[in-house]
């Protein structure tokens, strides 16, 4: 009881106490609980967008993969290479009071395009945690893969981010013959996540009450025409990702994601789902696809950005609905998407 | 309350880190954020606790 009490006396209180505790002033304009995310930052070209990010009091920072740019087999570079990142001195700036999450991509994984055959897979899964500030004894460090959830209670709401690995299980791509990269494997062959990971995340989805379900997964899922990496070289994945979130029945369920150093939405009605399934894409804070002429996606929403970029998620709690952001360099805003979402 | 904290030889500040934990773990939270409107003019939330 007295444990109890002295719970609620600190969880009443209006200024923080305990020595973890963090303080961050934000504006009355933007007053919506806000998350935000990016990919795709070599090390070797300065981020200018750490103050423009900063500036929109996210308390979230989701590293969405290429956090560094390593293919590499030597531990040493990548680990030198998370050191130059950490070593930013507007980086460290902006991650004072800040939630810090993230997964990889292939880049700071350690392979072009690499996947389950890439060998120092569990040197580098414990670099990117480092790099992370994830603790020496969190589950994430005793598990193959550097897949993790989090849920926040924001005063009474909760948000769930549930961070996928689309690397650590991927089974090796199939090569394109044509002008395209890789071609779909035979629907039924393959795999993103392997079946370890697909239990938690079903687990994941199933078990959670938040009333927003933001699921960070560092390649495309919806757009499936390009030809580069994507869900979409996984056809039986997809389907089994989409009919998991449905039958989970988590609430105001999206996708967020990188790679393609482009930014854009994607929009699919999936069966059974009483609401558009959306894929927002930001890529990258240092550098883009600058000769982008466009690509075929059925579910663009609104204009592809090729200029460097970061992703903002802001959530209407009362109003049940996230707004998307896309914004640019001195905060511009380059493409909005608004998605309302069911109550139940 | 000092007796009990010495009787468990743990300070107040350990008392509260521990049932955080399992508070966090039976509401299934990682983060606790909890806002502070000041006159509609201002907004502050803190970041109770990291895990």
């Amino acid at each position: 009881m007295v444990l109890l009490l002295c719970i609620l006396s600190f969880l009443s209180c209006k200024t923080p106490h305990a020595q973890d505790s963090s303080v961050v002033q934000k504006s009355a304009q933007d007053s919506l609980f806000t998350i935000a995310f990016g990919s795709c930052d070599n090390q070797k070209i300065k981020n200018e967008l750490w103050p423009d990010i900063d500036g929109n009091h996210p308390a979230v920072w989701i590293w969405g993969g290429d956090n560094v740019y390593s293919d590499t087999e030597d531990m040493q570079f990548l680990e030198n290479n998370y050191k130059i990142q950490k070593q930013d001195s507007a980086y460290l700036s902006f991650i004072k009071n800040k939630i810090i999450l993230g997964t990889w991509d292939d880049h700071d994984f350690g392979a072009n395009d690499g996947g389950v055959e890439y060998p120092f897979k569990r040197e580098s899964q414990q670099l990117l945690l480092d790099f992370l500030g994830t603790s020496k004894n969190a589950t994430e460090r005793n598990r193959h893969g550097v897949y993790t959830a989090k849920t926040i209670l924001v005063n009474k709401n909760r948000v769930k981010i549930i961070v996928l690995d689309t690397r650590f299980f991927r089974t090796k791509l199939t090569k394109a013959s044509g002008n395209k990269r890789f071609q779909p494997n035979k629907y039924g062959e393959g795999t993103v996540l392997g079946v370890e990971q697909w239990q938690w995340l079903e687990n994941e989805l199933k078990s959670s009450n938040a009333q927003f379900n933001v699921i960070v997964s560092s390649i495309q899922f919806l757009s499936n025409k390009h030809g580069f990496e994507a869900w979409a070289n996984f056809p039986h994945e997809v389907e089994k990702l989409e009919k998991m979130i449905v039958s989970s029945k988590a609430r105001g369920a999206f996708i967020v994601s990188g790679d393609r150093h482009i930014a854009t939405f994607s929009s699919k009605n999936v069966s059974g789902l009483n609401y558009p399934l959306i894929d927002f894409t930001s890529s990258g804070l240092t550098h883009t696809y600058t000769t982008y002429s466009g690509e075929e996606n059925p579910y663009v929403k609104g204009e592809v950005v090729n200029d460097i970029n970061f992703g903002l998620l802001k959530f209407d709690f009362e109003n049940n609905k996230v707004i998307m952001q896309i914004r640019g360099k001195e905060n511009k805003l380059l493409q909005e998407f608004i998605q309302d979402y069911p109550r139940k | 309350m000092s007796r009990f904290f010495n009787k468990l030889n743990l300070t107040p500040n350990r008392i509260v880190i521990i049932t955080f934990e399992e508070i966090f773990k039976k509401l299934k939270l990682d983060f606790i954020i909890s806002s502070d409107e000041k006159n509609g003019s201002s907004f502050m939330y803190f970041i109770l606790s990291k895990l």
